[in-house]
Parts: C-alpha cells; structure tokens; sequence
C-alpha cells in the first residue's frame, strides 16, 4: 500500500476514470508508481513522464534497450525494486535478462557491450553521491570513445532514476512480481511513458 | 551539445522549476530551496533528508506521524517529490561541472 492513502484511493474524476481503463491497459491492478503518476498530474506526473520519454525514448546514440539497462542499474544501486523490476523488463526484452541481471548485480559489466561497460561504473559512483566522481572519470569515459553528448543522455536516464526511485521509495511503492513487470514493459514499450 | 541534450535539459528544468512554482500547499520558496538541495527546518525537513538520501529511510510511521500532526497529503508528496528532484539536479549539475572542468 503507497503510505499516502490518498494516492492508493486515488483522487479526481479524471484518475478515478482511468483506473478501469488502466486496469483494462496492464491486465492487471494500476501499478503503484502509476497511481503517483496520477495524482497531481500536472505537478509531477506530466513532465516528468515528458522528461522521461525523450530520455529514454528519443532519438540518442544509446538503444532504448541500453537507457533501459542504465535505469535498471541506478534503481538497483538504490534498492528501488518497482523501478528495477519494470525498467529491467524492458531491458530485458532485447538484452534477455541473464545479460540485465549480470551487467546491474555487477558480475558481468561487458555482457552489454563495452560502451555500457564503460559507463556502468560511472553511473554506479554517480548514484552514491554527486561529488563520488570527478574530471578523472570523464577523461576515461572519453578514453573508452564515448562523446560528452553519449555520456549526458546516459547521466540522463540515471537522473531520471534518481528522482523516481526516490518517490518510490519514500512513498512505499511495492515492487510488481516478474509476469507484472513483464506486462508493464510491453505497454511502456508500446506506449511510453509520456502519460 | 546537440539539440536532444538542449531538449532533455529543458524538460528537466521544467520539471524543476514547475515543482518550485506550481500552485501547492507548501510554500513555493521552500520547494525551490529543496529542487536547489538546500535543507528546510522542521519535521518536513527530516523528511526531506531522508528523501535526498535515496527515500528507504522513510518509514509508514514516520509519514502517519506528519500526517496526525497535522501536514496535508499534498504537503507530504510535495515535499517528497521536491527533495527527489534536488537529487537528481544535483547529479546532473555535477556532470555539467565536470565537463567545464574538463574540456573535451
């Protein structure tokens, strides 16, 4: 249950009506971070799913399958588990998941190729805190052959993270079980996230 | 940088300035104060942290409690989704300071 009541009841003729339609959508109950999504749409809901479509939908040299990944990854470092779970499905539709689950538990870093492996660990530093990295890191970045305008769009997809773990977090969000996350990402794949 | 990179910096600048400015229960310079990373005093204040430091440490009793005491739901979200997008900024604008720091 989401700590704030009013966000699990929901609020407002136009949320109320698209819970069933929601319902209808996933194949199953309003995921949690969709209801937060809902409430006070214009305040948060909205443009942070704009923000979050061109981040990780928009046109970038990274596939949406890598941004998907690097979500995957920041919402681990910071044991979001509703944020893992769904953005390491859609990861996980084009990578497989033994490839997401050995690149964000570390064990294998190069399964994705060595552009996200030479990204992974930066966003990892990055997520424990904003001062965990410095101009050394970029020049390895650099080193690797990743442009600055390759390595924004991935510190994109982390600070996106980084600001929805958070509300998950802090709002008691429960993580989905596999099969949910599942059908959430082929309805994120389908149809974003600018909601 | 390119013009996705401009794209994605606006949008995430109105996101900021959108929690900071909206019409909300708490006030709009206190929102700012938390998109900017700055700490608020008070109980909202603990929550705050809490937030910015990742959002685990916040418990179902520590939400009842602001909640019997007296802060609305929307003040509660809105001090939450404030915190969490100071962290975020804060992440970004590293990056950025980096890159002056260190030209390519």
């Amino acid at each position: 249950m989401i700590r704030l009541p009013v966000i699990e009841r929901g609020r407002g003729f136009r949320t109320l009506a698209l819970r069933p339609v929601l319902r209808w959508f996933f194949g199953q109950p309003t995921p949690g971070f969709v209801k937060v999504l809902l409430y006070r749409h214009k305040f948060f809901g909205k443009p942070v799913g704009r923000y979050g479509q061109t981040v990780l939908r928009g046109p970038s040299r990274w596939s949406v399958a890598e941004r998907e990944l690097f979500a995957a990854l920041v919402s681990v470092e910071n044991q979001c588990g509703y944020c893992a779970g769904v953005h390491g499905a859609n990861a996980g539709v084009v990578l497989g998941t033994g490839v997401v689950d050995d690149v964000v538990h570390g064990r294998d870093p190069g399964r994705a190729g060595p552009r996200v492996a030479a990204m992974v660990p930066f966003l990892r530093r990055l997520s424990q805190g904003a001062d965990r990295i410095g101009t050394a890191d970029v020049v390895a970045l650099r080193s690797a052959g990743l442009d600055d305008e390759e390595i924004l769009d991935a510190v994109h997809a982390a600070v996106l993270l980084e600001i929805c773990n958070r509300v998950v977090n802090a709002l008691g969000v429960e993580p989905m079980d596999p099969a949910q996350n599942r059908r959430a990402a082929r309805f994120l794949l389908r149809h974003g996230y600018d909601l | 940088m390119g013009k996705m990179a401009d794209l994605r910096r606006r949008l995430l600048k109105e996101l900021a300035d959108g929690v900071g400015r909206d019409a909300g229960v708490l006030p709009g310079g206190l929102r700012r104060d938390l998109v900017n990373g700055q700490g608020i005093v008070g109980d909202l204040g603990q929550l705050a942290e809490l937030v910015a430091a990742g959002g685990l440490g916040v418990t179902d009793e520590h939400i009842r409690r602001l909640l019997v005491s007296g802060h609305s739901a929307d003040a509660v979200f809105e001090c939450v989704v404030a915190a969490a997008v100071g962290a975020g900024l804060a992440r970004l604008r590293a990056v950025e300071r980096l890159f002056q720091d260190c030209p390519p």
